[in-house]
């Protein structure tokens, strides 16, 4: 995170070089184009490799809403206190957003706690949060990855057993290549750094 | 003779842990199961080799989500380590990368308590290490150091009661759950928020204020991010029994 | 746009009359600047500004192998490459933009806590910042005044004993008074494995920082650092002003300059003014700032009023004033004369005797004892007697070719261990001078000294043993030629 500004930079004269080519053709380039990730931003968390099953129980990686601007959040199922807190917050920004006119909005959020975070454990979830199936994935790694996931998102948690764990509460932004765009640390937050960043073009 | 490829992991055998952080004030100790551990910090020998097998991890190539820009830097090259003492521990190294080391040879890194636990042994005894102000000082005199040389070869000095070399006074060395004390987030899941990182704080809920070894070890964990290569950090890998 | 409406609005406020705290930080920074910082004993120059402004600050943390006294090296951790950490001067309602940056070769993570910010930790937790990496955070200066800075990694007291700490001067709406020189001095305590003194790489010893059992007490991170050509300067009839911080880890300063008394202090580094003032204590983690005109020549000395600290432990630093004497200020010495008072019936008991520690001198052979007493001398002796041993006029009688030394080695043995006050004869001149006791020393390095001395500048090439050292010890004694 902390060589953005160098990168900053290098996109600037990377800009320069492409406003010598052809015109007429650049608009439509990154209108139809924008897979490429935008080198201001950090790298792409998608790089990471990691299979997850979500609440149906149908595997995916972790680049199963790339394309979509994408709410990524970590999370245990079992959890009393934080974790009912932290799904409100992301509906009340996925509704903010909707409000906002950006349907194509996406929430990812990935236990920690794969152990017990079955399948059936998260589908129970979004029926009793009442969560959009379309748009909400609830979605367990296998044992082990949820350290490297928690690395790449900045997101620390350690297991104090008796199933409870002490964990980060934070809400990612990423755009659709998966680029981290703005971020939520704690729980009932102002989310309009989250709705700006998704307002912006 | 590629001997010195091999890396051998010896058994820490069960035992119990007095954690300096415990996740609960009430919580002084908490049981150990056995498990192995590497008895020296990985080489720059074994790393290259690990590098040339999986060139995905190798500098330049790699994402730099899992590495900054100072990965391996000390290296000649992306697949040659130059002139640098095969022997001596890889350091500048992130903890993605150690963690694919260990992976693909069927473990992973230490917890944070398993390294503790470990570490604790003196030569004599399977803990102590951390009261026993000998040991202490000389801990103390390396972290004193200032860190501008290169580590030498491991497995120079002598083992600890457990077999394991280096534990202390040549590099620090990653751990599974560097990061794991929580530092932002919401009071009532997190407790410790921010607890290291402030002047009194720090003492207010650490098991033994005079064991400041393992202030600074937790201290320097918690400076770290996961894509970081720092000059004086290594690893070694540990699996269970 | 922004600009003219920033200085409208400051207009407004200097129009105002008079500067509160709250006023000055609803004043908008104007502009920006990269701050000057300097190391001790310098000061940066007053900014000068009528308004606040942005200020970018960008301190660089080492850690480094430095002497900490002659021959005695130690791991300083530094806020930019020394001890104390670099004077950072901005204005009042200063938009700060702090940049901390930690070398690659550290082995320790640090941080910044710096008195002057208002917020949790005072930058401690936005400066957290590995090896190699780098921090950024921005406070608003709201409150003028002397503030110490330090790291505040756990464990804190590990990290300041190591010398994180510096300085930070907020300069109030219209600045201080003009003056003709500033400095900025700051005293810290160590704790070495080996004693005072005591020669090569000491290691910070944990043990006697818990017990408060500082082996230094220092200003400005050496001994020396203020001494000799490294002395503060001023001419007669100039104003001095110093900025004085106490980075600790534990121990509160009672900060005195012999000879001078402080027309001005600002205790604390406050508001408040106090005047005629003898000395000042200044608190671990805090500051002061002191002023005086200098009127008499002379070299003043700077010591921690408590005061075996100042001869054991070496917090002294020197200020060497020039020019013309006035002998209306200080007449300097009118009348001397022998005052023998209780002498006679004067307490010559035992004294406990010193374990010795270390080289035993009978291990040693005579050129080594020469060796390691050199350095010694080095350190203990050359300061008064010189290098050379050839003494000072009228001041310090020559050790060179000195027959009152070779006429007598038990007596000299007894001048080291318990000082020796005036007048004495040395090759037909009459001295009249003090010596102090050298009661830091053990048997084996009284022993190796004057085997140097006596081996060195045509000297008799006595050799001189632990046990003779021991032996004129266990009689006790007394300065040789006055009571005290």
């Amino acid at each position: 995170m902390r060589i953005l500004p160098l990168i900053f930079l290098a996109s600037l004269s990377a800009c320069a070089n492409e406003a010598s080519a052809p015109q007429a053709e650049a608009p439509a380039l990154l209108a139809l184009a924008p897979q490429a990730p935008d080198p201001a931003l950090g790298p792409s968390i998608y790089d990471l490799k990691v299979d997850l099953h979500d609440q149906n129980g149908q595997p995916h990686g972790l680049d199963i809403h790339a394309g979509h601007p994408t709410l990524v959040s970590m999370f245990y199922g079992s959890c009393k206190a934080a974790c009912p807190l932290l799904i409100s917050d992301l509906k009340r920004v996925e509704a903010q957003a909707l409000e906002a006119g950006h349907s194509e909005l996406r929430v990812l959020m990935v236990s920690f706690d794969p152990d017990r975070d079955t399948p059936q454990v998260m589908a129970g979830l979004v029926q009793d949060h009442e969560l959009d199936g379309t748009r909400w994935r609830l979605s367990a790694p296998r044992s082990g990855d949820a350290r490297s996931l928690g690395a790449v998102l900045n997101v620390s948690f350690r297991d104090v057993g008796n199933g409870m764990f002490q964990h980060d509460s934070v809400l990612i932004l990423l755009n659709s290549e998966g680029q981290e765009l703005a971020r939520l640390d704690g729980l009932n937050q102002d989310p309009s750094p989250l709705l700006e960043a998704l307002d912006a073009p | 003779m590629l001997w010195w490829l091999l890396a051998l992991r010896v058994a820490v055998p069960e035992g119990s842990h007095a954690p300096f952080y415990p996740p609960t004030p009430e919580l002084e100790k908490v049981a150990m199961p056995a498990f192995m551990l590497d008895d020296k910090p990985v080489t720059n020998a074994q790393f290259l080799t690990f590098v040339k097998a999986n060139p995905e991890w190798a500098r330049g190539t790699v994402s730099p989500l899992f590495a900054e820009s100072g990965y391996l830097a000390d290296w000649m090259g992306p697949k040659s380590i130059g002139a640098l003492e095969p022997q001596a521990p890889v350091v500048s190294v992130s903890w993605h990368a150690a963690r694919a080391f260990c992976q693909a040879q069927g473990g992973d890194l230490p917890t944070s308590w398993q390294w503790e636990y470990a570490a604790d042994a003196t030569l004599s005894a399977p803990s102590g290490a951390r009261k026993d102000p000998e040991t202490l000082q000389q801990i103390l005199n390396w972290y004193a150091q200032g860190g501008s040389a290169l580590p030498g070869p491991v497995g120079q000095g002598q083992p600890n009661h457990f077999g394991l070399f280096d534990m202390h006074g040549l590099i620090w060395e990653w751990t599974l759950d560097f990061d794991a004390l929580p530092v932002t987030g919401d009071a009532r899941d997190a407790g410790d928020a921010e607890r290291l990182r402030f002047c009194g704080a720090g003492a207010v809920s650490a098991a033994d204020t005079e064991d400041y070894a393992s202030f600074m070890r937790l201290a320097f964990r918690d400076s770290l991010e996961a894509d970081y290569a720092t000059s004086n950090l290594g690893f070694r890998c540990a699996s269970s029994l | 746009m922004l600009f003219v409406l920033a200085s409208l609005a400051c207009q407004t406020v200097e129009d105002a009359p008079s500067s509160t705290p709250e006023v000055s930080s609803q004043q908008a920074a104007v502009g920006s600047v990269v701050a000057e910082l300097t190391h001790a004993p310098d000061v940066p120059a007053a900014t000068g500004r009528t308004q606040p402004t942005k200020v970018v600050v960008e301190l660089e943390v080492r850690e480094l192998v430095m002497p900490i006294a002659d021959g005695v090296e130690y791991t300083f951790w530094t806020f930019g490459g020394e001890v104390p950490g670099q004077f950072i001067r901005i204005r009042e309602g200063d938009e700060v933009e702090f940049h901390l940056q930690n070398h690659p070769d550290s082995k320790m993570p640090h941080n910044i806590d710096l008195h002057a910010v208002t917020g949790p930790g005072g930058g401690a937790a936005s400066s957290f910042t590995a090896p190699g990496h780098a921090s950024q955070f921005t406070f608003k200066a709201l409150n003028p005044g002397l503030y110490v800075y330090h790291c505040a990694t756990a464990p804190v007291g590990m990290h300041v004993a190591n010398g994180m700490y510096g300085l930070i001067f907020v300069e109030p709406e219209g600045g201080l008074p003009e003056v003709d020189h500033e400095y900025y001095v700051m005293q810290g305590d160590y704790y070495t494995v080996g004693k005072y003194r005591e020669k090569g790489l000491q290691p910070f010893d944990m043990q006697k920082a818990i017990e408060e059992n500082a082996t230094y007490v220092l200003f400005n991170g050496s001994e020396g650092a203020l001494l000799g050509d490294n002395a503060l300067k001023a001419k007669v009839g100039e104003t001095v002003r110093l900025y004085v911080g106490n980075g600790g880890p534990n121990l509160v300063s009672s900060f005195h300059v012999i000879g001078e008394i402080f027309d001005t202090v600002y205790p604390e580094g406050g508001n408040n003014l106090n005047h005629n003032v003898q000395t000042t204590l200044i608190p671990s983690g805090g500051a002061a700032i002191v002023e005086f005109k200098v009127e008499a020549p002379g070299t003043y000395v700077l010591v921690d009023h408590s005061i075996f600290r100042a001869f054991n432990k070496g917090a002294l630093g020197m200020l060497k004033v020039e020019g013309d004497e006035d002998l209306v200020v200080y007449s300097g010495k009118e009348v001397d004369s022998v005052y023998l008072a209780d002498k006679a019936s004067a307490n010559s008991g035992e004294k406990a005797v010193a374990a010795a520690e270390g080289l035993s001198s009978g291990d040693l052979t005579p050129a080594a004892q020469k060796a390691a007493g050199e350095a010694l001398f080095a350190g203990t002796c050359s300061t008064c007697h010189q290098a050379d041993g050839a003494g000072m006029a009228s001041v310090f009688p020559p050790l060179a070719g000195s027959d009152y030394l070779n006429a007598d080695v038990n007596r000299a043995i007894g001048v080291v261990l318990n000082g020796l006050s005036g007048p004495i004869t040395v090759n037909g001149t009459e001295w009249i001078s003090v010596m102090p006791p050298m009661s830091q020393l053990n048997d084996d390095e009284v022993a190796n000294i004057l085997t140097y001395v006596y081996g060195s500048w045509g000297n008799s090439g006595a050799i001189v043993t632990a046990d003779e050292v021991a032996a004129v010890r266990a009689k006790g004694g007394q300065p040789a030629g006055a009571a005290h």
